[in-house]
């Protein structure tokens, strides 16, 4: 219980306190806090236990950087997992709790991992657990038991989420010094800008208080430049916002934390213009046991400090290799800390510097590191020793280890993009390299300030003002460094955790690079260094250095990993935006669909689409409803809602020459007034689509399609009009939603059909079989197709959508003294498959020819037409393809098992693979015939019709002795459709 | 990514169909003999490609907006459309 | 080679593990080889090992541009099955999954293959007699498959969605329980050490630039160290089979796509099968780290960028959560996108040049990772005999001419909707 809050300063309310729970117990925090910096405040200092060896852990970092604490927060369905403590704001009530331990953090029996940790060093995983192998399941439930980190959340989240798209003619990432210098030089440059920052407020968190700039002090100047962006009214400034990831055409995802109506609002910016001005994460030092509660970055404690006013210690010891970091400590001092020393592993410090801590009354050990911290379940003391000198140590009393191993920029867009970082010696970072070649950042993007490595104020200042302004895109940032390039010494102290969430030591890094494991990569995913969920932002050159030190080589010759996106998790929830439940992908329903509603109609999903499968009336089952329906249609008439069909509008001079491109039969002797059936392929040769095209004038054509096809179809007749036949004089239409549809089909369709009085002739020989005729129906405007699925005398009847509920209604009026029933798409599938007919998808599955569906003779021999020439092909023309037959039982009373494959007999008996000679594509029961039937595709089919097969269904346990036969099962002359 | 429609400017990917290598049709030779084997020309056409790591001459279709077929040249390493021409 | 072991690794651990020897040697390229695989992946590694193993070809060198198992052995999602409808890809799969079962004994490295069953969802009747058809074909062919009521799945799937209000309810599904997954990375690693052990050079930084012929036969490869002479050389470089084809001044009959994937945050165990929905185009497991391994179509535009675009993950995360919503509280920690040879009927490509001596294996479209095994030893097989393996005898390159193709969704020549 080390940390405390200062009686003064920060930037939080002390007169907003709120209350809180952190493991059952209760805390109180202020307005402005976060959970990290409360806890801190509280004097909390064991938050979490590290992923593999289950040792105590506590806060490191202030923001994304945070390998350690990662809490659960919240209860019920919004509960959430993996949360990381500094990145959660204080708010009333607010829950969270200690994961991944037990039974509790102070207490967890997993630390029995540390006891044997040099049995199970990076990657054992691999070298063991491999015999016997029966015994890895067992195995690999312990490890699945042991791994993960927080509980999965268990119920649907209620939140809801929202995307927003944008473009920004300039999108600043980060609203530090330098992204304000950056957006404000943009100003004059930009019509539309957004400025990011993923705190709070804006100004950034490097700048000192007392730090000024042109003149003003830093405060005054951040809120003058904050001034100015909105009194121009061009900027969107989004404070609690995230740029996450960078994508091709320069878009960025931003996730913006939204306390209302939405929890999270992801925006996808399209910018012009990309200044990152992300600033950059500090490096800690490594030493034995860095991982104790209390050693922390300085950065860090420093702005826990300055910004909430909570102070992580009473006694510190400095650890760092550069100048900046001091100011740490002289805060801390200021606020009342004790500062045991400061100790930096450069042999030479500047004497101004040194001075300073003199006066200060600080204990300065230049060409020092530390060795080893001590203490159990948080920092008690530490072990330092002069660089090379591991004889000669010194040991400090403190409770708070500070460390600080310079910045390293938070490049991690620019390499989204493709950007290369370059190693910087001077600064002992990896900083955006200029764009070089395909693969290479987009010109549009430049960094500033310290994302570029520029670390004083000054250059943070211009080079923001330089971005902002368009100048340097592009080019290399100017240097800056000051003092001597930075040591990171590694001393030989065992527990040396270079990736604090995974427990990656240096020891693991050395045993990886041993066994052979070189790149930067091998090591990574050998050792999983990096690929937590901080995502290694903590771990910056600590993991190249030791990697290259351990070959012999410069950092910069083994190069860098690349980080992936997202920069800092994405909620997926902010991913799915809106797009869930019916959202997902809204359903459409046809006008007649209240009306299927109000009658008992059972809906599936076809397509897009909603469609009545069957009306089921009190009493039925499901099968019941479809004989009914089958039946009556066959028997009396039936009504059917088609208004599913693609229909497209064809028109101009050129229609027939298109027809004959995409059909496999001929269109040009088409007259007016008729209809066609036909069907495409597509340039491979299989059969995409079948489909009624009808030539309502000379000039004006009107095409149906099926149902899953309508956006497919569309695009390849443009494609055909506008790529292959460029030059054509043809209008193409989609008028799938303008038209309601619906077909009444059975023997006494007709009857029905004149009691509509239509105002046009529908006598056999006026309206025949394929024919077409328009006019009123019932009074509306109507467009009667006499065209069949069903085998029945059949008309399909075309209004306008806000008329089709009004003729369907007129429809079932009229139809009660002709025995009228509605029918569904069950029904309509049982009688096209009692005559036969293919349906893309079944029976035409991509991989079937016009032949194989004893269409052959269909195809034109005269004209070129998509897919011609590959039925050519010798594979395509084989005698033992597989062909379009009818299945019956032999044994009536039996059903036919769906998605049978087709065996010959004595094959079943056969050890496996058994040979297969074709498979059911389609079955129904069929009323007509009372039995069971289907449709399949069976090799050399046709040749071999009255044979007996059996359809093999190993699934459902049955083998079921089938007879070929003909596909057209009811009236192959076809006399009833054209009764 | 956003695409250049050349009628309605760049749009989002999500409005496009793909339509692949912008390959020429082989004209049929004429007359037509229909049971003759494809030659290479036409197997080329349907099934080989060039595949190229950079330039790609390629078709989309504005789907979800002005149904213009139409071919860009976009490099296959970057994404970066580098013209657009109406097909 | 040292043996891996759990004594092993005690007496290690009592010094420290100091001297575990290096995995595979890192050596310089000789100047002539009998037989060059270029390709460090799983399968130019598996090729390698077995053309040791099986055929005693030990004078073998594998070319690899960057780092061992970098390409999409690295990036894919790991699922191994043999799940197929068409009997050839089949019979394939499912040599490839019998070796997987042996796979960490025979490498003495735990390549971590978890058979804990492979789920197809299905959300319509048409779907449900789909995979009795698969299933059918499956346990005639001799894989197993078993069918899935609603009930199962739920208990299979505690956190999965099936209320009938659902927007695609779910109806049942297929299991493969001898399906799964393994450790990407560890196939790669397994191989190469195994290969190194038995003779074979791995040399890694090292990219082809160019074939070295002599009239109609390849003599070796130029790289970028230095020229190396061969007897045969074998491409196994999914994702580049194009450009290394191309400077056989072969076109292929495929193309390069990017596929994406994305993992969550670790949790605690919530989905113990692998889970995949045709309708929604959505594959889902959870590592035995804990992350929730997502993925889905491809892009849909020819790509060698190995990134993606946002929208498309989007749609993996919007499909995911339509299966199990209780995810869209957790976040997505990485994303990332391979180069994948979409070939133009689905189905891979093991097959001998018209340059003699010069031998291809790709086309993998999304099923290059659970195919390793058999690639490899069809491969190393088709290398040392001149003769197609048994089980991969379909996959030529003639079966675009003469129509034989083997087009698992029936998707025909547009590989972007395989």
């Amino acid at each position: 219980m080390s940390g405390w809050r200062a009686a003064s300063g920060g930037r939080i309310e002390r007169s907003r306190p709120i209350e809180f729970h952190f493991n059952g117990r209760r805390y109180v925090g202020y307005q402005g806090d976060t959970l990290a910096s409360a806890l801190i405040a509280n004097g909390v200092d064991l938050l979490a236990r590290s992923f593999k060896y289950h040792r105590p852990r506590g806060l490191v970092a202030y923001g994304a950087d945070e390998p350690n604490a990662l809490v659960e927060v919240g209860e019920g369905a919004r509960r959430e997992p993996n949360v990381k403590a500094t990145q959660v704001r204080l708010v009333p009530g607010l829950v969270a709790r200690s994961q991944n331990c037990w039974p509790t953090v102070g207490f967890d029996l997993m630390a029995v991992n540390d006891l044997i940790a040099p049995l199970i060093p990076s990657g054992f995983y691999y070298k063991t657990f491999k015999w016997p192998v029966a015994a890895w399941p067992f195995y690999e439930r312990l490890i699945r038991r042991a791994a993960g980190m927080g509980r999965a959340p268990a119920e649907p989240d209620p939140d809801a989420y929202e995307t927003v798209h944008r473009h920004a003619d300039c999108l600043v990432i980060g609203g530090g010094v330098a992204g304000l210098a950056a957006a404000e030089a943009a100003l004059d440059h930009a019509e539309s800008l957004v400025v990011v920052d993923a705190l709070d407020t804006f100004g950034g968190l490097g700048t000192a208080e007392e730090a000024r700039i042109d003149g003003q002090p830093y405060g005054a100047w951040v809120e003058a430049v904050l001034a100015r962006l909105r009194a121009s009214g061009k900027v969107t400034l989004l404070p609690r916002c995230t740029a996450y990831g960078h994508y091709d055409g320069d878009q960025v995802g931003l996730i913006e934390e939204v306390a209302g109506a939405v929890r999270l609002r992801r925006w996808m910016i399209d910018a012009d213009r990309i200044v990152l001005a992300t600033g950059a994460f500090e490096r800690p030092l490594l030493f034995g046991a860095n991982d104790r509660p209390g050693v922390m970055l300085a950065g860090a404690a420093q702005a826990y400090l300055n910004r909430h006013a909570a102070v992580p210690g009473r006694r510190c010891v400095l650890y760092a290799n550069h100048d900046g970091a001091y100011e740490a400590a002289f805060d801390l001092q200021r606020a009342g800390v004790a500062i045991a020393a400061i100790v930096d592993a450069r042999a030479t410090v500047a004497e101004a510097l040194a001075a300073r801590c003199r006066t200060a009354g600080i204990r300065h050990l230049a060409g020092h590191m530390i060795a080893q911290s001590r203490g159990r379940r948080r920092v008690t003391g530490c072990v330092v020793h002069p660089v090379g000198r591991p004889d000669a140590t010194v040991a400090l009393t403190c409770d708070l280890i500070l460390t600080s191993g310079g910045w390293n920029p938070a490049a991690h867009l620019f390499t989204h993009s493709g950007g290369r970082l370059r190693h910087d010696a001077r600064i002992g970072a990896l900083v955006p390299d200029a764009p070089s070649g395909p693969g290479g950042p987009p010109p549009r993007m430049v960094a500033a300030g310290a994302c570029a490595g520029l670390f004083e104020l000054a250059d943070c200042v211009a080079s923001g003002r330089a971005a902002g302004a368009g100048e340097t895109v592009g080019a290399a940032p100017m240097p800056s460094p000051s003092g001597e390039p930075p040591v990171a010494p590694v001393g030989t102290a065992s527990k040396q955790f270079v990736d604090l969430q995974n427990d990656v030591t240096v020891a693991d890094l050395g045993l990886a690079v041993r066994e052979g494991y070189r790149s930067v990569e091998h090591v990574k995913r050998y050792t999983t260094l990096g690929m937590g969920t901080d995502q290694g932002k903590l771990i910056g050159l600590n993991g190249v250095e030791i990697i290259a030190a351990a070959q012999g080589k410069s950092a910069a010759a083994i190069g860098n990993s690349r980080p992936r996106p997202p920069f800092s998790p994405v909620t997926f929830g902010a991913m799915a935006g809106p797009f869930v439940g019916d959202l997902l992908s809204p359903a459409r329903t046809t006008p007649m669909h209240r009306w299927h509603a109000a009658h008992g109609a059972f809906f599936a999903n076809v397509g897009s689409w909603r469609r009545p499968q069957f009306y089921r009336r009190p009493g039925e089952s499901d099968m019941d409803a479809v004989v009914r329906e089958a039946s009556n249609v066959r028997r009396q008439v039936g009504l059917t809602d088609v208004s599913t069909l693609g229909k497209i509008d064809l028109q101009g001079p050129d229609v027939a020459r298109l027809l004959d491109h995409v059909y496999v039969n001929g269109w040009s002797t088409l007259q007016p007034g008729r209809c066609r059936y036909g069907v495409m392929l597509r340039e491979d040769g299989a059969v995409m689509e079948d489909g009624t095209t009808t030539r309502l004038s000379d000039d004006r054509w009107f095409m149906t399609t099926t149902t899953g096809n309508a956006e497919r179809i569309l695009a390849h007749l443009e494609r055909a009009r506008q790529v292959d036949l460029a030059g054509l004089d043809v209008t193409i239409t989609p008028v799938t939603e303008q038209w309601g549809a619906m077909a009444i089909a059975g023997p006494r369709a007709r009857l029905l059909l004149g009691a509509l009085e239509p105002d046009f002739a529908i006598d056999n020989a006026a309206l025949p079989f394929m024919s077409m005729a328009e006019g009123r129906l019932a009074g509306i405007a109507a467009r009667v197709l006499r065209v069949s699925f069903s085998g029945e005398l059949a008309y399909e009847i075309y209004t306008a959508s806000g008329d089709a509920p009004a003729m369907w209604a007129a429809l079932v009026a009229a139809g009660d003294a002709f025995g009228l029933m509605p029918y569904g798409t069950e029904a309509m599938m049982t009688m096209r498959i009692e005559k036969g007919l293919f349906v893309p998808g079944f029976e035409a599955d991509g991989r079937t020819l016009p032949d194989d569906l004893g269409l052959g003779r269909m195809v034109s021999t005269k004209k070129e037409f998509v897919g011609r020439r590959s039925l050519g092909r010798s594979a395509f023309t084989a005698p033992d393809r597989k062909q379009l037959v009818g299945l019956m039982t032999v044994d009536p009373t039996r059903s036919i098992p769906r998605g049978a494959q087709i065996i010959r007999y004595g094959s079943a008996s056969l050890p496996a693979p058994v040979p297969m000679d074709g498979h059911v594509t389609s079955v129904a029961f069929s009323p007509e015939l009372d039995r069971w039937i289907a449709l399949g595709l069976v090799a050399g089919g046709r040749a071999a019709l009255g044979e007996t097969r059996i359809a093999a269904s190993p699934l459902t346990n049955e083998m079921v002795p089938v007879m070929l036969c003909d596909p057209v099962f009811i009236d192959p002359e076809g006399r009833r459709l054209r009764a | 990514m956003r695409i250049p429609c050349p009628c309605c400017g760049l749009r989002a990917m999500a409005e496009f169909t793909y339509g692949g290598a912008d390959v020429t049709r082989p004209a049929a030779a004429l007359p037509l003999d229909p049971s003759a084997a494809p030659d290479a020309d036409w197997n080329d056409y349907v099934y080989r490609r060039d595949n190229p790591a950079g330039p790609h001459r390629e078709l989309w279709f504005h789907a979800a907006g002005c149904r213009r077929w139409f071919a860009v040249t976009r490099d296959t390493r970057t994404n970066a459309f580098l013209s657009e021409a109406v097909a | 080679m040292m043996p891996y072991s759990v004594f092993a690794l005690a007496r290690q651990a009592l010094t420290g593990h100091r001297s575990w020897p290096a995995a595979w040697r890192d050596p310089a390229p000789r100047a002539r080889y009998q037989v060059i695989v270029i390709g460090g992946g799983g399968h130019g590694l598996a090729t390698a090992y077995y053309l040791a193993k099986t055929y005693g070809i030990t004078d073998v060198a594998v070319l690899e541009k960057a780092w061992l198992g970098g390409g999409n052995t690295g990036r894919n999602t790991a699922i191994v099955r043999s799940n197929y409808l068409l009997t050839a890809n089949s019979r394939f799969y499912e040599h490839a999954l019998k070796l997987w079962e042996g796979l960490s004994a025979d490498l003495n490295f735990n390549v971590m293959f978890s058979q804990r069953g492979m789920v197809n969802i299905a959300h319509s009747n048409a779907e449900i007699s789909a995979l009795h058809r698969r299933g059918n074909a499956m346990r005639l062919n001799g894989v197993d498959a078993e069918l899935l009521s609603r009930d199962d799945l739920g208990r299979l799937m505690p956190g999965l969605d099936l209320s009938a209000a659902a927007r695609f309810p779910i109806l049942g599904g297929l299991i493969q329980k001898r399906g799964g997954t393994a450790r990407h990375d560890a196939v790669a690693w397994g191989y190469a050490r195994a290969a190194d052990a038995r003779g074979v050079d791995i040399i890694q930084n090292c990219e082809v630039t160019g074939l070295r012929r002599d009239g109609d036969r390849v003599i070796g490869v130029e790289t970028t160290r230095g020229p190396i002479a061969a007897d045969k050389v074998a491409i196994c470089v999914a994702g580049d089979s194009g450009r290394l084809a191309a400077m056989a001044g072969l076109r292929l009959p495929m193309e390069s796509h990017v596929l994406q994937a994305l993992v969550s945050e670790p949790v605690k165990p919530m989905l113990d099968v692998v889970a995949v929905s045709g309708a929604l185009h959505v594959y889902i497991n959870q590592s035995d780290k804990g992350e929730l391994v997502m993925g889905g179509d491809i892009d849909g535009c020819n790509s060698y960028a190995q990134r993606g675009d946002p929208h498309v993950l989007d749609h993996v995360v919007e499909s995911a959560a339509a299966l199990f919503p209780a995810i869209r509280r957790l976040r997505m920690m990485r994303s990332w996108g391979g180069t994948v040879d979409m070939s133009m009927d689905g189905s891979p490509i093991i097959t001998r040049l018209p340059l003699a001596g010069l031998y291809l294996n790709g086309g993998w479209c999304y099923g290059g990772f659970k195919g390793t095994p058999a690639a490899g030893t069809a491969m190393a097989h088709l290398v040392a005999t001149d003769r197609p393996h048994p089980v991969a005898d379909r996959f030529t390159l003639d079966r675009f001419d003469t129509g034989d193709l083997l087009d698992e969704r029936g998707s025909g020549s547009s590989p972007w909707m395989h």
